[in-house]
């Protein structure tokens, strides 16, 4: 055993036969660094090439105008008209929940959405809710009254299944 | 995939370096998502967000349900939540969780990232973005309306994402090492062109991503690489407390809190040793394993663990089942090197490695090739990823194609198999150094 083989040799320098514990470590670990990230690219390309159906499809956008306060986001406490006056929101408070009921708005929202299973998400990540809407167009979401959840609702997508055009049921209840 | 340290005497167990592959490999192709093509158009919060918990539900092609089980670690829920549940739990635990600083660093991981993702703003004034830690620090200086340019020479869009940084949590956790560095240093900011905003001390991966300017130059070669690793080396220490718990069969919703990083890695040292003796039913092993300087913080003996909720959990016949998941993380393969003293949240992960210079690669690539581990199409395989070359373009190289046709192998498996291959042949130079 050559110095430059004991553990603990100076990372940057090796013996002739470059047996030095510390630099193949590190070559070893650029090697699996190398190696996932090269499966990655390939998964991306293979992604981008085969182009699955998307599971979800949006179906609105709802931008509220919040108020920021020193406790936080102040929501506004009547109903608000979503994009295209086709979805109202109205958020009620309490102390842990803020309870936010999505009202479909005219026949052809009705018609388009009623009954199907939604996915309401935030743009800061911080709400990822499934719903159902009823018949009548009504969806309720439970959400924690948090000050990430009261961000979010500041600015957020109404997504709905992207094959469940047509499937309609009746319970509001979330999924 | 392959163990780079034999353990004498020890069962067969799934390699340690799966887990942490696959951190490296979601965390590459969220690097991917964070660089479309000049042209596309620019990356929605929404879009991320859905990219990055879809993936992880396992709904992005056949490939992503690895990520579900294997780094979400939904099977270890047995069956009580669901993917997309799973998914939200990983992405509010690793994605979203607020970073402590190491040791006597001035920044962390996420702030790390911030700082890559500003130099990549559109507007080339960002080029020059750097973080700072000073007293002169003015937060008031961050002007209220995200509109206004109020400083000639920042970036057009600097305001924007001051805007986005002051709505980040921004609060000092306990024992967070932060306090002290701020105290003696001054808050973190991130400067520009002489505009300064302070950034959250505890910024999760995900408010990094947030905050970043709208849109970002893509980046391509070396740039690439060097932004590629930043990302991984933040998903990297931001999954490792996460991953320690998986792989003690703990689903982390469960025991949050209940494991300091230190209790969690000694945790998995005592394990070890209770694997290697067939032990892990055997009160009088783990009395031996005890005895043997193996202890476990915040349990006063051997006794008292086994009496616990954890110690009924870590013999759950259930957990033995999903512990296949769950490969000992490196550290539990060498107790000696840990310090007596470590801090009370390391976040730098496996930060201990480095990535060789390309020479360097190169050169023991070429030791690999001499003792015939691999041959020439395989080392110049690597030196060109080691460039940056992107893989699915050398997947489409003739002389590649054609010996994957020849092996009847995808460019994945045989990428695997060259690892394995180079993995055994430098343990084994590194346990007979008289090779």
């Amino acid at each position: 055993m050559t110095s430059g083989d004991r553990p603990g040799s100076d990372r940057s320098g090796s013996d002739k036969s470059g047996n030095n514990g510390p630099i193949w470590r590190d070559f070893l670990h650029t090697l699996d660094v190398l190696t996932a990230s090269a499966q990655a690219d390939l998964e991306a390309a293979e992604a981008s090439a085969t182009a699955p159906p998307a599971r979800w499809r949006r179906g609105f956008t709802v931008e509220l105008l919040a108020a920021a306060a020193p406790e936080g986001v102040v929501l506004p406490e009547t109903e608000v008209l979503g994009e295209g006056a086709e979805l109202g929101v109205h958020i009620v408070p309490s102390d842990f929940e803020l309870r936010v009921t999505l009202q479909l708005q005219g026949f052809a929202a009705l018609d388009r959405y009623g009954g199907q299973e939604a996915r309401v998400v935030s743009a800061n990540g911080a709400i990822d809710y499934r719903v159902r809407f009823s018949r009548s167009g009504a969806a309720v979401c439970a959400l924690a009254n948090t000050p990430g959840v009261r961000e979010g609702l500041g600015k957020f997508l109404v997504l709905f299944r992207a094959d469940s055009e047509g499937e309609t049921d009746d319970p509001e209840t979330p999924l | 995939m392959y163990s780079s340290r034999p353990i004498s005497g020890s069962r067969p167990t799934p390699s340690p370096g799966l887990r942490r592959a696959l951190i490296i490999r979601f965390a590459a192709l969220t690097a991917h998502a964070l660089n479309p093509p000049e042209g596309d158009a620019t990356l929605e919060d929404y879009d991320l967000y859905l990219f990055l918990v879809d993936t992880l539900a396992g709904q992005r092609g056949p490939q992503s349900a690895r990520y579900l089980e294997t780094l979400a670690g939904h099977a270890l829920t047995e069956g009580r939540i669901s993917p997309e549940q799973a998914a939200q739990t990983y992405f509010e635990r690793v994605i979203d969780r607020p970073l402590h600083l190491a040791r006597a660093n001035l920044c962390h991981k996420g702030h790390e990232l911030l700082l890559a993702l500003c130099r990549r703003g559109a507007d080339r004034r960002w080029a020059g973005a750097r973080l700072v830690r000073s007293d002169a620090v003015d937060v008031s200086a961050a002007p209220a309306d995200a509109s206004a340019a109020a400083t000639p020479g920042a970036p057009a869009d600097f305001a924007a994402t001051a805007a986005r940084l002051a709505c980040a949590p921004c609060g000092l956790s306990p024992g967070n090492p932060a306090a002290a560095t701020r105290a003696r240093a001054g808050p973190l900011a991130l400067e520009s062109g002489g505009a300064r905003a302070e950034v959250p001390e505890e910024l999760s991966l995900w408010r990094a991503m947030l905050a970043a300017p709208r849109p970002l130059r893509p980046v391509a070669g070396e740039a690439w690489l060097e932004f590629r690793n930043t990302v991984i080396q933040a998903f990297e220490a931001a999954n490792a407390p996460y991953a320690t718990l998986l792989s003690l069969g703990l689903w982390p919703a469960d025991w949050d809190g209940a494991l300091s990083a230190h209790a969690a890695r000694q945790l998995s040292v005592f394990l070890a040793a209770l694997r290697e003796a067939d032990g892990l039913a055997s009160l009088p092993e783990w009395r031996k394993a005890w005895a043997e300087k193996r202890r476990v913080p915040g349990y006063g003996s051997a006794d008292d663990l086994w009496r616990s909720p954890l110690g009924a959990r870590l013999r759950s016949p259930v957990r033995e089942r999903t512990v296949a998941l769950a490969a000992p993380p490196p550290e539990a393969a060498e107790p000696e090197a840990r310090s007596a003293e470590p801090p009370a949240q390391d976040e730098d992960g496996a930060a201990e490695e480095r990535m060789l210079e390309p020479a360097d690669f190169e050169r023991l690539l070429g030791k690999c090739r001499e003792g015939g581990c691999i041959d020439d199409l395989e080392a110049w395989l690597f030196i060109r990823l080691r460039q940056g070359e992107s893989a699915a373009r050398l997947a489409k190289n003739a002389a590649v194609r054609s010996r994957l046709a020849e092996r009847s192998l995808t460019m994945a498996a045989w990428l695997d198999d060259v690892g394995r291959r180079v993995h055994a042949y430098v343990s084994g130079l590194m346990a007979d150094p008289s090779r």
